[in-house]
């Protein structure tokens, strides 16, 4: 029995031999050692076995055992390399390869996991957190910068920078690692010629310039290389207006690009434009389907403001199909009149309304009643520091809007325990302001928030 | 009870209660789409998982298995990660080969629970810690040249958390909402 297992052996072991020879240097080095290493094993064990006669048989299974296992068969792979050997196998091995290293053995990789569970992962951890992460290597970049949820969440915020493509952080952003969505900017000089809206206006979808000092020819430029833009936001850029006059010596457009995807303009707050660059503006953005025009108007002479008004209600109307969201908070002169005008128009229905900060919202007026009466789809309702706002209103809104989400009345004075009874009955509703209405008293909210069932 | 015998990669057999061994979604449609009866002898074979790792889910999952089946959650907010339970927390308190492969294995597995607190345990240890430690921690290799990963610094510099609640209205990403 021992003899034949010898000679099957020995075809084996030349084998072996031969593979080992085809293998390269550094390789055979090390398995040269192994196999001689069990050569000379082998040997002292049958020499044992001669010594004890009785263990021949226990011998002969091991030496089978030996014989078959997968370390014998395939003695040239590394299967446990020791650290004094320090085995370095010549190998090229590329991403796909891992996480098993080039001598076998596992390796955690956790930038190699799949894209779902790194994106998994980052789900749990806040923005800083990712950021961090996402600076470790490409995938974690990659699943922290491309995930359209991580991205809706981050924007750049450039504060008090100069812009300018040679310094500042403007020089890093001209050939950039990634797209850019969402930029702000507040108070910032557009003064200086830039690539950057060249390389990465077509990725750019909402844009915010607050007290920027930026004027027409710049402002042009960028809108001309944002073919993408959904959200605009101009705050206090009254530079930009001010000294933009009309030109009718010319057939040339006032703002000569388009904004198809425009979806959401505010002009919030910006003091020198007139019905001129109004109309112009908005006909360069044919999807508006929300408009902020809060504190504006304010320096215009009174027949401006009313012309103002009347632009903006005849750009709701015209978009009245699909407007959504109007802000028309601090306007002075915003009359019955035009409540009316607003209540009247067939097919508006909005989701986000914002009249705040203001004092003379005529509650007693018929308009106002009536505009909240048709206005039953607002799910959004800001009435912040509208003192006017009285119970009755309040009952009407409760009534007329059942989907309201978010309802803001801080600093409405009128509202007392009667305006707040049936808020209970908005089954959506998850933010409540009425802090500083004081005459609420806290039996009324009880009572307005759980209904009926509460007792003094 | 039945049972179920299940063969990890290197060939160790556990035989299983079949109701634990349907934690996992993929050995539950496995079942299913066999239909594997009772009293059969047969060996389902998980070439994914060794011994030593199928060894501790299975641990997982019969701790776990009156747990009600979780819910799939909407992504938009971030989750606690807080509200690991103790038996848990001293479960995954193991090395990183260990968390990286219970994580591979109740992904292959299609063990929900097991996938969420595995990734809570790996989210937990990414917070707070800079670039160079979570390298560190996990094992990253930094595969940006040194260029790359400066740009990547000052771009990130001027990165912010958006707060939603600042944005009274943002146009949805759908088409324009009509009628």
């Amino acid at each position: 029995m021992l003899s034949r297992s010898k000679s099957l052996d020995q075809p084996m072991a030349s084998l072996v031999e031969n593979e080992v020879e085809i293998g390269d240097e550094k390789a055979t080095g090390s398995n040269r050692k192994s196999s001689t290493a069990s050569g000379s094993k082998s040997s002292s064990s049958s020499s044992g076995s001669s010594k004890k006669k009785p263990d021949a048989k226990v011998e002969a299974v091991q030496e089978k055992r030996k014989r078959d296992s997968i370390f014998t068969l395939f003695p040239n792979v590394q299967w446990k390399p020791t650290v004094e050997e320090n085995v370095r196998l010549p190998v090229q091995y590329c991403d796909w390869m891992e996480p098993f290293s080039c001598d076998g053995r596992f390796i955690a990789r956790y930038d190699l996991l799949p894209m779902e569970l790194i994106l998994k992962i980052f789900k749990q951890v806040n923005a800083s957190d990712r950021l961090a992460a996402s600076e470790t290597c490409r995938r974690w970049f990659e699943a922290a910068h491309y995930y359209e949820p991580f991205q809706r969440r981050m924007y750049f915020n450039f504060d008090r920078i100069e812009f300018n493509d040679e310094e500042g952080p403007i020089k890093y952003f001209s050939q950039p690692m990634r797209t850019y969505p969402y930029l702000t900017f507040t108070f910032v000089e557009f003064t200086k010629h830039s690539d950057f809206w060249l390389n990465n206006g077509m990725y750019i979808r909402e844009l915010t310039l607050r007290c920027c000092l930026i004027r027409k020819k710049k402002f042009i430029t960028i809108m001309k290389n944002l073919p993408m833009l959904e959200r605009l936001e101009l705050m206090q850029c009254d530079e930009l207006f001010k000294h933009w006059t009309l030109d009718y010596s010319t057939d040339e457009p006032m703002f000569p690009f388009t904004l198809p995807h425009l979806k959401h303009l505010s002009l919030a707050a910006c003091d020198y434009y007139n019905e001129y660059h109004f109309e112009r503006f908005i006909e360069a953005a044919p999807a508006l389907e929300s408009i902020d025009v809060s504190n504006c108007f304010i320096n215009l002479y009174l027949s401006r403001r009313m012309t103002m008004i009347s632009r903006v209600l005849r750009l709701v109307s015209k978009n009245r199909l699909f407007m959504k969201a109007l802000n028309i908070s601090d306007i002075p002169c915003f009359d019955d009149v035009a409540w009316h005008l607003l209540a009247e128009m067939n097919g508006l229905f909005l989701t986000h309304f914002t009249v705040t900060y203001t004092d003379r919202i005529p509650m007693k007026d018929p308009g106002i009643l009536k505009f909240f009466s048709v206005q039953t789809r607002l799910t959004h309702l800001d009435l912040t520091s509208s003192i006017g706002v009285n119970d009755v209103c309040l009952q009407l809104i409760v009534e007329s809007c059942p989907l309201l989400e978010v309802l803001k009345l801080r600093r409405c004075w009128l509202l007392s325990d009667e305006g707040v009874q049936d808020l209970h009955t908005l089954k959506h509703l998850r933010v409540l302001d009425v802090s500083s209405c004081e005459r609420i008293s806290d039996y009324g909210m009880r009572v307005g928030i759980i209904g009926k069932r509460a007792r003094p | 009870m039945p049972t179920i015998r299940l063969q990890s990669s290197d060939g160790e057999i556990f035989d299983t209660d079949v109701q634990i061994a349907k934690c996992s979604g993929t050995i539950k449609t496995m079942l299913e789409d066999l239909g594997m009866d009772e009293g059969d002898d047969e060996v389902v074979p998980l070439p994914n998982v060794n011994s030593a790792i199928l060894r501790k889910v299975l641990q997982w999952a019969t701790f776990h298995k009156d747990d009600p089946i979780p819910v799939e959650d909407d992504d938009s907010k971030e989750k606690r990660t807080d509200d690991i339970s103790s038996w848990d927390a001293d479960f995954l308190k193991v090395d990183q080969g260990t968390l990286f492969e219970l994580i591979l294995a109740a992904n292959y597995l299609d063990i929900k629970g097991l996938l969420d607190v595995t990734c809570k345990t790996v989210a937990n240890m990414i917070k707070g810690k800079t670039p160079e430690e979570i390298r560190k921690t996990f094992n990253i290799k930094n595969d940006f040249t040194p260029a790359e990963e400066e740009q990547v610094r000052k771009e990130n510099e001027w990165c912010e958390e958006n707060q939603a609640h600042a944005r009274f209205y943002r146009p949805s990403t759908r088409n324009a909402f009509r009628g």
